[in-house]
């Protein structure tokens, strides 16, 4: 796998999407036996360091393939049915079958078309997912990832520009860019028990939360590793938000 | 490494071996010996790691570097995402670094003890249910589980995974009263070292040197002592009063701060007492926060401000500065 697929991948996680096609990439990934593992691997470990329930027979890819494969039949011409019996039966048997080749095609078009539809609406519900799980507390349920259901349009340069494609609890993706989650800005800092806003008098806490730490008996256990929240915390974490 | 992995283990068998009274049940027993050779093996190994950081929904990336030799352990801590903010910790101080910001937090460091081989604290307690929980692969290495489970909700609940093989703790969880994590640490790498280097520990020259704060005290203004100063009315259940010093810090330059470690021998919180009138308190510094699985409570008496951080939960925490009392 080339370090430009990797990337992808990589970039699909995080629903940094600005400048790519998802669709586009998820056609990609599904493609590829090595690319559909990889990111089977990446949800994985993303659900283990979460310490959420881990189907490992579960595939996101594989999901997304069988959903191509099995999605009915779709376009927005008119069928071949509708021509006959709207007058169509004075065409002659050549002018059938180029009918016929048109319109298979055009149903061939129409599939793919709408199989990229569900394989994005797919693709943008995990990563706007997954979006979701980095921007919320460790005790809120996944499954409330999904509720409501406003359209979701794709951009108009996507490969699916025909296609409108419902995904719950979503508006405006793809006319609206999300800003970059960027990890720089991060870091964890201390919250109001009364309102969750973020504290003042921020570094005192931590000059007391480092006395606290050296002077813990938990310590003796678990040596340095209490400074991590001390390492973790970031002064500028939040200032986008 | 070989021969250091031996006689660790030598260690703990031999002292659990000698010890170990006969009522206490076979698997919390091993589950007690489990934590008793992490809490060694973490001290006494050296070692070299990568490792993931969860707190508030943010997993952070972190590298640290751990050596135990005649001078004693040295410890290197920092975060590979973003800023590089960093601890480091050696026999006399911990320095810590958050570059973006240009400050620098300077205390003293306090000598680690072993605990037990088989630690009362843990096998006794009416607090926790201490059990072995299988085995499990962490890191590519083979590890033992073992859960601390808090029998009310004053304090949190923790998930360990040792390493099967040298002891050393490969991931960690802190769980809240309904067992969902407020809190996680796993190691992604791990490589145990037969020496390091000690110039890897050195500051580098060009980090931040402005605001320094200095909580470590210096010989001529040092008055730390122990005191009797802060009482307790009513303590949650099971935790008691461990010690009391009052020393200068820096977040009271003027005058010195009463400081009272709280445990009940997992759950520890300092209960920091700054002995100002009302007046002089800061509105920011009052009520609750928190930051992952660290609470901390702030609440102004008419002579002082008492301010208790600890990892325990926030009733907890509420509680025990409510039931602070002054003593003239």
């Amino acid at each position: 796998m080339s370090d430009n697929q990797d990337d992808v991948l990589s970039r699909l996680m995080d629903g940094e999407m600005a400048d790519m096609q998802p669709s586009r990439c998820l056609a990609d990934v599904c493609q590829s036996e090595e690319q559909k593992q990889k990111w089977a691997r990446y949800h994985l470990a993303r659900d283990a360091i979460r310490g959420e329930a881990v189907d490992q027979t579960f595939s996101i890819a594989s999901a997304v393939s069988a959903a191509l494969e099995h999605e009915p039949t779709y376009s927005n011409v008119t069928s071949l049915s509708q021509h006959s019996e709207t007058g169509a039966a004075a065409a002659d048997q050549q002018s059938r079958v180029e009918q016929t080749a048109s319109g298979k095609a055009r149903s061939r078009w129409g599939l793919g078309a709408a199989g990229l539809g569900v394989a994005a609406s797919a693709a943008l519900a995990t990563v706007i997912g997954l979006d979701y799980f980095q921007n919320t507390g460790p005790t809120a349920a996944p499954n409330t990832v999904v509720a409501g259901s406003p359209t979701l349009t794709l951009p108009s340069n996507s490969v699916v520009n025909s296609a409108t494609v419902s995904v719950p609890g979503l508006t405006g993706i793809g006319t609206q860019q999300a800003p970059v989650d960027l990890v720089s800005n991060r870091g964890s800092y201390w919250v109001s028990g009364q309102n969750g806003q973020r504290v003042g008098a921020e570094m005192r806490l931590n000059q007391l939360l480092g006395d606290h730490i050296e002077h813990s008996p938990n310590a003796d256990w678990r040596g340095m590793l209490p400074y991590s929240r001390l390492v973790g915390y970031d002064a500028s974490a939040g200032a986008e938000q | 490494m070989r021969q250091l992995k031996t006689s660790l283990r030598g260690w703990v068998f031999a002292a659990v071996s000698t010890s170990l009274p006969l009522s206490v049940a076979a698997d919390e027993m091993d589950a007690a010996m489990l934590l008793s050779t992490m809490s060694t093996a973490m001290q006494t190994l050296n070692y070299e790691g990568t490792f993931v950081h969860i707190q508030n929904g943010h997993a952070d990336l972190m590298h640290i570097l751990h050596a135990n030799d005649e001078n004693g352990e040295s410890e290197r801590m920092r975060s590979l995402n973003g800023e590089a903010r960093e601890v480091i910790r050696n026999n006399s101080l911990v320095t810590c670094i958050w570059p973006g910001s240009n400050d620098v937090i300077v205390n003293k460091s306090k000598p680690r003890t072993l605990i037990k081989p088989v630690d009362s604290a843990l096998t006794d307690s009416d607090m926790y249910l201490i059990t072995t929980q299988g085995k499990d692969r962490v890191a590519g290495l083979a590890a033992n589980v073992v859960s601390v489970v808090p029998k009310d909700d004053y304090r949190y609940g923790y998930r360990f995974w040792v390493d099967t093989d040298t002891g050393m703790m490969l991931r960690s969880m802190v769980l809240d009263a309904r067992q969902n994590p407020v809190e996680e640490l796993m190691f992604t790498s791990i490589t145990y070292l037969d020496s390091v280097d000690p110039q890897r520990f050195v500051i580098d020259p060009n980090e931040p040197q402005a605001q320094w704060t200095e909580n470590a005290e210096n010989e001529e203004n040092s008055i730390r002592r122990v005191v009797d100063k802060v009482r307790f009315d009513a303590l949650p259940n099971g935790f008691e009063e461990r010690s009391e010093t009052l020393r200068m810090m820096a977040v009271r330059k003027d005058s010195p701060v009463s400081h009272v470690v709280v445990s009940d021998g997992i759950a520890t919180v300092s209960v920091y007492v700054e002995y100002v009138a009302r007046a002089q308190h800061d509105p920011s510094a009052l009520g609750s926060t928190h930051m992952g699985a660290i609470n901390a409570y702030g609440l102004s008496l008419p002579t002082a401000l008492v301010t208790v951080v600890g990892e325990a939960p926030g009733k907890a925490v509420e509680s025990i500065a409510r039931a602070t009392r002054l003593v003239n």
